[in-house]
């Protein structure tokens, strides 16, 4: 009892607590190492999108619709007998609504930087000037974009997300710790997508609309980056699927 | 102790203190931003992710370790160094969580048209349990660790005095809560996989652990202590034998108080007993030692007069005294606190056996 070392901060340390100390500032040395790498090693692969910067800007042609979201239509090609569908934004979290509104069903030329999650793209249009009448509408001549398919009532489990952070914008760009950024982005109108999972792993993102066919954003606002379940009309215009769904049927999961 | 204010009192114990913390912290970072990812196979997250992630996690671990810091000096002394410079871990602990809050307000709060505080406070309106936002849980927390760095100097101390501050700053217990909550509704409702439950779970097993084991000690401790008869408000306190020369030996009275027991003197041939409860930051007097004379805090070093309870001059702290007298082999103690600092004559042994 007597021989225990007595510190006081503002005199010498004892030897032998100096020892003690030593191998204490060790182990927690070692424990913060430890944590750091299993934090880092136990995260989930938020997927490899992202903004192809080093594609420089790209320009695509096709056939614009502002409703539900803005989408650019590509039209059917040799690899793509349903043509191809582009999701379009603004640049940060913005939409570009007012500019898709005015040219809607027109030939445009799109012109921004691509975001590529493995099959899918989408454009971040580069301002006003980025998205115009076609220059040459040659490619989409005689064209007005993909037919309307009905493929029934459905119900279906999935994460509402904002299409740009799920394409890469961020990494993770879906989850709960995502929610606040997802519902920032939606809010200024980024397409608002479902993605649901297929048995065999692999997913789809669906276009998300209301049951007139038009944007959905401020009714599901608070089930975002949730699982939920969800039930409408599901329809398929080209290669994009639209989920018209009444937001009542929303169930969380 | 001192007798003025200064920005920070550096010692060269404090030194080290600080070094050690500030590698901990640079280590901690370096290793989880720039050589961990390097472990994957392939990059699973964004850099700005990876940042928020880094400070965040690096605040909850420094946070957990402070509060297992208490519960570890109490059952193991020579932890009492790591509690010395608590203040600078908890001062590093805001900054790093600040650190946070900037890697989140510059990512995942920019490139809006809202302003980045609108946004984190207007954004997520679901107040269901699974999808509460959670960053309010985390700006709550971070507004405590503020208001504990904020008022973590010995002025604020004084001038909100000891009990205030010390209720004040007990408010960390609530910040970790927060804290908890703040992971478990956010990181936990996106990760799946079992390394994130098992890190929050690891830290509320260690804090929550050693406070009950300490708790426990300390119990089972106050409960063998013999307090043989009673004579109105005096009791019959310790065994004079039992008393190791210049180390403290705490006491609990039959009011919950206690009482911490001094043996002193060239040759031992002294007892006194004053307040167990440190003027400073009510600290446990009674596992102190004399150091030059004086009853010394294991805390912080401050320091009082056996027999008057007052810091030795210049200094102006003081702590109640009790009442002493001796019954056979036994020391006797009056269960009434006198004012703080009141001078009471201590038991000489030198007027009768041990």
């Amino acid at each position: 009892m007597s021989k225990r070392p007595f510190f006081v901060g503002y005199l010498g340390m004892p030897r032998a607590l100096a020892m003690f100390l030593a191998v204490v500032v060790g182990v927690l040395l070692g424990t913060g190492a430890v944590v750091a790498t299993v934090i880092v090693e136990g995260q989930r692969d938020w997927g490899d999108g992202g903004f192809q910067w080093g594609e420089g800007q790209q320009t695509r042609t096709g056939i614009v619709m502002a409703d539900p979201y803005p989408i650019l239509f590509l039209p059917p090609d040799a690899d793509h007998p349903f043509g191809r569908t582009i999701p379009l934004s603004g640049v940060g979290k913005t939409g570009v609504q007012k500019i898709a509104r005015e040219m809607q069903g027109k030939p445009v030329d799109v012109s921004g930087v691509v975001l590529r999650r493995d099959d899918f793209e989408m454009i971040q249009v580069s301002g006003n000037e980025g998205l115009v009448a076609a220059a040459d509408p040659a490619p989409v001549a005689g064209w007005t974009g993909p037919d309307i398919e009905t493929l029934g009532r459905v119900t279906l489990k999935g994460e509402l997300l904002d299409s740009k952070c799920f394409h890469g914008a961020m990494r993770p760009g879906q989850g709960k710790t995502h929610k606040l950024c997802a519902n920032l982005c939606l809010i200024g109108g980024v397409p608002l997508t479902f993605l649901i999972r297929r048995a065999d792993g692999s997913v789809e993102s669906l276009l998300m609309a209301d049951p007139a066919g038009m944007e959905i954003t401020g009714a599901l606002l608070d089930y975002v980056s949730q699982a939920i379940e969800l039930t409408g009309e599901l329809e398929r215009r080209g290669d994009l699927l639209v989920f018209k769904v009444d937001p009542g049927t929303v169930r969380r999961l | 102790m001192s007798v003025g204010y200064r920005p920070v009192l550096w010692n060269a114990n404090k030194l080290w203190y600080d070094g050690a913390l500030g590698l901990f912290v640079g280590l901690y970072l370096i290793l989880f931003l720039r050589y961990a990812p390097g472990l994957l196979e392939s990059p699973v997250i964004g850099g700005a992710e990876l940042r928020m992630r880094a400070f965040g996690s690096c605040a909850f671990l420094m946070l957990t370790i402070i509060l297992c810091i208490g519960p570890l000096a109490r059952l193991d002394t020579r932890f009492l160094p790591l509690l010395y410079n608590r203040r600078h871990f908890g001062v590093m602990t805001f900054f790093v969580a600040t650190a946070h809050l900037w890697a989140v307000s510059g990512w995942y709060l920019a490139f809006s048209p809202l302003d980045p505080w609108v946004a984190l406070l207007v954004s997520n309106t679901d107040i269901s349990f699974l999808g509460f936002p959670f960053e309010w849980l985390g700006m709550a927390a971070l507004a405590i660790l503020f208001t504990m760095a904020a008022t973590s100097h010995d002025f604020w101390l004084h001038f909100l005095s000891p009990p205030i501050w010390k209720r004040l700053h007990m408010l960390v217990y609530l910040c970790y809560g927060l804290v908890v909550m703040h992971v478990a509704l956010g990181l936990l409702q996106s990760e799946t996989g079992t390394a994130y439950p098992l890190m929050v779970g690891l830290s509320l097993l260690a804090v929550a652990g050693l406070h009950l084991t300490a708790g426990s000690v300390e119990a089972k401790r106050d409960r063998q202590q013999v307090v043989v008869t009673a004579d109105g408000d005096w009791i019959k306190a310790v065994r004079i034998d039992s008393l190791t020369p210049d180390h403290g030996h705490p006491v609990a009275l039959p009011n919950g108080e206690r009482v911490a027991v001094f043996r002193y003197g060239e040759t031992g041939e002294k007892i006194s007993a004053l307040s167990n409860v440190c003027a400073h930051q009510n600290g446990p007097l009674g596992e102190g030692k004399i150091v030059f004379g004086c009853v010394t805090c294991p805390w912080h070093g401050f320091q009082y007069d056996p027999e008057t309870g007052r810091s030795p001059p210049p200094f102006t702290e003081k702590v109640p005294t009790y009442r002493v007298r001796r019954d056979g082999d036994f020391v006797m103690i009056d269960t009434k606190a006198l004012p703080a600092g009141t001078p009471t004559p201590p038991i000489l042994l030198t007027d009768g056996p041990a």
